[in-house]
């Protein structure tokens, strides 16, 4: 019965259980038949050797119509996602197109397969950035998901689609999506998830500046795992390291930081050590140090600048226009606006970032009382409009 | 301390009463002429309510409101007059927005621009309704406004199938309602959770929600609604076994039917199940044939197709399965070269086989037909109607 559906129209009521997506969690990753993985990584060496259209011509001959040769090309792919999304995708689609060549006998699995697929193939996009192919790839898992899929792969589906509606500044989608996959790991039991969860969304409640909400950055901090994404786990420790530095509590935010500095030698990606000083010169900023502050703020600007990274160059000078202006310097608030609008002002997107600055720099210059809140506001605006553009604003390396 | 507080409440409330009087005045001034604006400007057939825009008199923010209630009164049944009204409010709200930069006007165009979602997706027009969310999303900020954004989102993809975000987002449009007290809209979100698990047979999960949402459901404001959610949890209690919670819910929505529209055949539909879950197997055969014929009558396959699982369920029940052939032949001969017919009658003729193999079909082939097949027709494009609620 759940053959002649599946042979039409693909999606199964009974899929084979085993194939969890837990697997992929795992170190190092299961497939369903471990016992195949030499015979089978010679296959899928020998069919990736080939040149793209023999390739294609290839994945419909019966030599490669194998079950177990999908799953190990779904997990290179899952394991390409952050080093190399561009062959993420490709294997991606690969392990797709295969699956839709496999045997009826194979059946029960294809629909697992494709929302992998998908899935998969939707998280490289996103990567890539390029939202319009990761919205597609992503609108199709949900049509291979059958009643029997787990909460676990829907977890995983919510919480990979969270982070696309996350960059497209879709914030209010992104927040509900998050708290399904919280619901969804939690009736899982899955706590590290539910931890990484969490910490997703206590640092998008952030960038929203919403510190008072409930989704905790410290149970997230207990929860996740600390072996895994340490870019992660360093932008959890700074965005609580802000969070307590902005109450006044000195003495935890000093504590945050330090647990930053022991984690922040596994973070090797330029861009998030651009990403680390700019948020510490902000913690640093929070807590008084005047010096600190304006050395790291300063060279997390100016790479922006150098990078002609518009919307960062314009968050981090609001950041250091609020800076200066708390420290009695507001007189030098103008030179950054200014620097921002010699450099970036004609660039696509500039219009946004000048107009930021320097209703900010009107702000200080006017002497009004909340300037944290005016430059949240302002920065919340900047970020706003620029996404709606179809810029990507700091985007998260999350597989 | 008690005392003092009193004494300063009733001269707050003394206050209220002189002033409320003269509120109230202006109010319905303002309303009134919002009328009177709103009558001249659509006046006439549609394609001359835009160029009307410019006379500087429709630019008033009242008007906007006031087009804004009249395009949710037009949903769902009459979805090309809803779109209409929404497209002169979307252009309304862009003209005011040039002399303006008010927060409340932008929460106005995102409900404009919800409402036009909805009217477009009831038109089947998924891609303009995906478009004008991808405007909403940007614009909604307070907790009521950012609810109506989540569950027109919610509804766009349940009609796309999308059941998992559908579901993420009408928990987060409950909980939005909720955040600001109000009861009415969040227990709606919820009832419309419960119906969305009740399609997809997750029967505890929409017992769990409905029961939730049945004390804050209003059937003044959502009828409709609110018989579907009653008939929807007296199935599930009627599951559970509890027969008399279960007559006792079906005799409350029935107390609604004069204010549900006549074109809700997904009314009697879910009537016909609970029939069926009490064990009424005669008048759920009557209810299911009657919703069937209506279905094949408008050319709808995926409800028509559906109805007749339904409908053959009950006639296997009945010891009747020999007559499941008609119902295929039915199908064939109304919907003869349609996409999706194949899927249909491969699925009937199966549950025919299991039936004749074995004598009766597993519980759980029954149960999981239904959003099974839904989903075959959604990867070849092809959609069921859509959710009538807005």
């Amino acid at each position: 019965m759940t053959e002649a559906i599946l042979l039409r129209g693909r999606p199964a009521s009974l899929v084979d259980r085993s194939a969890l997506w837990l697997g992929w969690e795992a170190d190092p990753p299961r497939i369903s038949q471990e016992e195949r993985r030499p015979e089978v990584e010679l296959l899928c060496a020998s069919l990736l050797a080939l040149a793209e259209a023999d390739r294609q011509r290839a994945v419909r001959t019966s030599q490669y119509r194998n079950a177990a040769l999908v799953e190990i090309l779904l997990e290179k792919s899952f394991r390409a996602q952050e080093a190399d999304p561009g062959q993420a995708r490709d294997l991606a689609r690969l392990a797709g197109t295969l699956a839709a060549q496999l045997p009826p006998e194979d059946g029960s699995r294809v629909s697992v397969y494709a929302a992998r697929a998908h899935y998969l193939a939707g998280n490289a996009w996103r990567l890539l950035g390029d939202h319009a192919e990761s919205e597609i790839a992503f609108a199709a898992v949900s049509y291979y998901f059958g009643s029997s899929f787990s909460s676990l792969d829907r977890a995983f589906y919510c919480r990979a689609l969270a982070l696309l509606r996350w960059e497209q500044g879709r914030l209010e989608e992104a927040e509900a999506l998050f708290l399904r996959a919280v619901h969804r790991f939690q009736e899982t039991g899955q706590k590290e998830e539910l931890g990484t969860t969490l910490a997703l969304l206590g640092l998008q409640d952030l960038e929203q500046g919403q510190e008072s909400r409930r989704h905790g950055l410290k149970a997230a901090w207990l929860l996740m795992p600390m072996d895994r994404r340490p870019w992660l786990i360093v932008r959890v420790a700074l965005a609580a390291a802000f969070r307590v530095a902005s109450q006044g509590k000195s003495e935890d935010a000093l504590a945050a930081l330090q647990e930053t500095w022991r984690r922040a030698p596994n973070v090797s990606a330029p861009q998030e050590q651009v990403c680390m000083r700019w948020w510490e010169g902000r913690v640093m900023a929070r807590l008084g140090d005047e010096g600190d502050a304006a050395c790291l703020l300063a060279t997390a600007r100016r790479t922006y600048l150098e990078e002609r990274l518009v919307p960062e160059a314009g968050l981090a000078s609001l950041d250091t226009m609020l800076f200066l202006a708390e420290a009695g310097r507001g007189s030098e608030a103008r030179q950054v606006a200014e620097e921002l609008v010699a450099r970036l002002g004609g660039e696509n997107g500039g219009d946004v970032a000048v107009t930021a600055v320097r209703d900010f720099q009107s702000d200080i210059e006017s002497g009004r009382s909340d300037l944290r809140g005016e430059a949240v506001a302002r920065a919340s605006t900047l970020r706003r409009i620029l996404r709606y553009r179809g810029f990507r604003i700091d985007p998260l390396p999350f597989a | 301390m008690r005392r003092v507080g009193h004494a300063n409440y009733a001269e707050v409330w003394r206050s209220l009463e002189t002033q409320l009087p003269d509120h109230d005045r202006r109010a319905r001034e303002r309303r009134q002429s919002a009328e009177r604006l709103r009558g001249e400007l659509l006046a006439g057939p549609a394609e001359l309510w835009l160029g009307r825009l410019g006379d500087p008199r429709y630019q008033n923010p009242d008007l906007l409101e006031h087009l804004l209630e009249v395009c949710h009164s037009a949903l769902p049944l009459e979805p090309i007059r809803g779109f209409e009204v929404s497209e002169v409010a979307l252009n309304l709200g862009g003209l005011l927005c040039q002399t303006s930069s008010d927060q409340d006007l932008a929460e106005s165009l995102c409900r404009a621009n919800c409402l036009g979602s909805h009217a477009c997706r009831l038109l089947g027009k998924h891609e303009r309704a995906e478009a004008l969310l991808g405007s909403a999303a940007f614009l909604a900020h307070n907790p009521v406004t950012r609810g109506f954004f989540c569950r027109a989102c919610a509804s766009l993809r349940w009609d796309q199938g999308r059941m998992d975000e559908a579901e993420a987002l009408l928990h987060h449009a409950g909980r939005c309602y909720y955040e600001v007290g109000d009861a009415k809209e969040g227990a709606a979100c919820f009832a419309l959770l419960g119906l969305l698990y009740s399609e997809e047979e997750e029967l505890s999960r929409a017992e769990h929600l409905l029961r939730n949402a049945k004390p804050g459901l209003d059937n003044r404001s959502h009828p409709w609604l609110t018989a579907e959610a009653y008939l929807a949890l007296a199935r599930c209690s009627a599951l559970a076994r509890r027969k008399a919670v279960a007559v006792a819910l079906r005799q409350s929505a029935w107390r609604l039917v004069t204010s549900v529209p006549p074109e809700a055949v997904s009314f009697v539909w879910r009537d016909a199940q609970v029939a069926e879950a009490l064990g009424d197997l005669a008048e759920a055969e009557q209810r299911f044939d009657s919703v069937r014929r209506k279905y094949i009558e408008k050319g709808y396959l995926p409800e028509a197709s559906i109805s007749s699982i339904h409908l053959a369920r009950v006639l296997v029940r009945l010891g009747r399965g020999e007559e499941t052939c008609d119902l295929d032949a039915d199908l064939a001969e109304a919907f003869a070269g349609r996409p999706g017919l194949d899927l249909s009658l491969s699925m009937l003729q199966g549950l025919r086989k299991e039936a004749a193999a074995t004598g009766n079909v597993e519980e759980e082939i029954w149960r999981f037909m239904p959003p099974t097949l839904l989903l075959s027709y959604r990867l070849r494009g092809i959609y069921s109607q859509p959710v009538p609620f807005v």
